[in-house]
């Protein structure tokens, strides 16, 4: 008897807890940063080394730390988010996720081998995980005794950069208010605005799945190339073939296909796979590494850019 | 006979008077006849708005601004304002929840998110033919007439689902 109980008891609970579990997973996740043309005006940038090339990207750690604005502006629209069911990811909460995990690719460089070269931003949200980037930039306009607040936020397609929300507007002159009441007028003039277009963006996601961009390489190790016939099919049509079965609708476009490159574009993958969890580029192309292994004895490697690029280089581990 | 076509004719008075006197908020939901302004962005999550409607009086056309307001809202956008999009971009759900819409504005549940600025006073007033119309401030509280729709089934919560 006291077994039945028992039994019964953890049934309902670990129904419970995966209900609640899947139920978190669904949600697209949400990450506001300063725009470039913020950090540029406001002089938070700092030198990042591109492979040998010196160049200037967006120093969010500092912004974060140093512009008490910043945090006033990114706070308020942060509680816009968590009022419609929303929680964004905290920018300075990732920063140090990044650090910390920065610090243990350096002590794991000579096991992981080359990866593509990422942006301090790409690195960013592959840390977070984010679906969807906010980028915030206003500017105080003073007109006489008047300020003004010229403000601007853009939604950004983590995976693609590609923009899908936006909400820009300039404020009414004020000769009383402060600053800070400004930029909060801004934030709520704006963010219905916002808000309204990231849902068409999320009702376009529900019905043709997440776009990615996929790329296929191969080394020079590899005996063969995308012609290479196996099973009567050349290597490149097995993997079309595969792409567009496991797209949503069939959604693809091949843009580039030679002997040892293809180059897939508007990939849109399922958002979930059949256990509830998200995938993002490198799980979804991951299944396809897994295919040529077991199918055909191809072995692959796996690179990614950002969540939004996959490159599977044909030959090698 | 003479009887009967009396009675007919005070049938057909009565409807047309009835008809007459009520409210602009029928089934005709997506109607312009009216014209709604943005004003400014208010407290948290309301809105002000100028809006000309017409009435057969003052007091009619007032509240035939305050139910046109919430009309733009939800099946037009208003340039300028947080709402440029409108709330409800699905306009199958007005026959699909026909019974929320006959409730919400048959029943005045409406008015629980519209006031008329300040004491109500009228800010421009024209006669037109026989109707007058008026521009009013209204204030409404967008972001709690956003949670009703949602909670309703009328528009989707933000996400996927």
């Amino acid at each position: 008897m006291k077994n039945i109980f028992i039994t019964i008891t953890l049934v309902i609970v670990s129904t419970f807890l995966s209900e609640h579990v899947f139920a978190q997973a669904k949600k697209p996740t949400i990450m506001i940063i300063p725009s470039s043309t913020w950090c540029e005006k406001n002089k938070f940038k700092k030198v990042f080394d591109n492979q040998g090339n010196k160049e200037e990207v967006d120093d969010y750690e500092s912004a974060f730390n140093k512009s008490t604005e910043l945090q006033q502006v990114i706070t308020k629209i942060s509680s816009f988010f968590r009022d419609r069911g929303y929680p964004a990811e905290r920018m300075d909460q990732v920063i140090k996720d990044l650090k910390s995990q920065e610090a243990e690719d350096l002590l794991t460089t000579s096991k992981t081998g080359s990866t593509l070269s990422e942006s301090p931003l790409d690195k960013l949200k592959k840390v977070a995980k984010t679906d969807i980037i906010v980028t915030i930039d206003w500017q105080i306009i003073e007109n006489g005794p008047f300020l003004q607040v010229n403000y601007n936020s853009i939604g950004l397609d983590a995976y693609t950069n590609k923009q899908i929300a936006d909400a820009t507007k300039v404020g009414q002159p004020n000769a009383a208010a402060s600053v800070p009441l400004l930029l909060e007028t801004a934030v709520l003039a704006n963010m219905d605005n916002l808000l309204a277009s990231l849902q068409a963006h999320f009702d376009d996601l529900r019905l043709n799945g997440r776009e990615i961009i996929l790329e296929i390489r191969k080394f020079e190790s590899f005996n063969g190339d995308l012609e290479t016939e196996f099973d009567g099919k050349e290597l490149n049509q097995i993997i079309e073939n595969w792409v567009s079965k496991n797209t949503k609708g069939n959604s693809f476009s091949l843009k580039d296909a030679t002997e040892s490159i293809m180059n897939f574009n508007q990939v849109r993958i399922p958002f979930y796979d059949e256990n509830g969890k998200a995938l993002d580029a490198r799980s979804w192309a991951n299944d396809l590494r897994k295919y040529l292994k077991n199918t055909y004895k191809i072995d692959s490697k796996i690179l990614t850019r950002g969540l939004g690029s996959a490159r599977i280089i044909i030959g090698e581990k | 006979m003479k009887k009967l076509t009396r009675y007919i004719f005070i049938c057909f008075s009565v409807i047309i008077c009835i008809s007459a006197n009520a409210q602009n908020t029928s089934n005709d939901y997506l109607s312009t006849n009216y014209e709604v302004q943005f004003v400014k962005t208010g407290l948290q999550g309301t809105e002000l708005f100028k809006v000309y409607s017409y009435g057969k009086n003052d007091d009619q056309a007032i509240n035939n601004a305050k139910s046109d307001a919430i009309k733009a809202i939800l099946f037009k956008g208003i340039p300028g304002s947080g709402t440029q999009n409108p709330l409800i971009t699905d306009f199958s759900v007005i026959e699909s929840k026909k019974d929320f819409f006959n409730s919400f504005f048959e029943n005045n549940q409406f008015q629980q998110f519209i006031s008329v600025s300040g004491d109500g006073t009228v800010e421009e007033k024209y006669k037109v033919g026989k109707r007058v119309k008026v521009a009013v401030i209204v204030s409404v509280q967008k972001d709690n007439l956003r949670k009703l729709l949602e909670a309703s089934g009328i528009i989707r919560k933000l996400g996927l689902d």
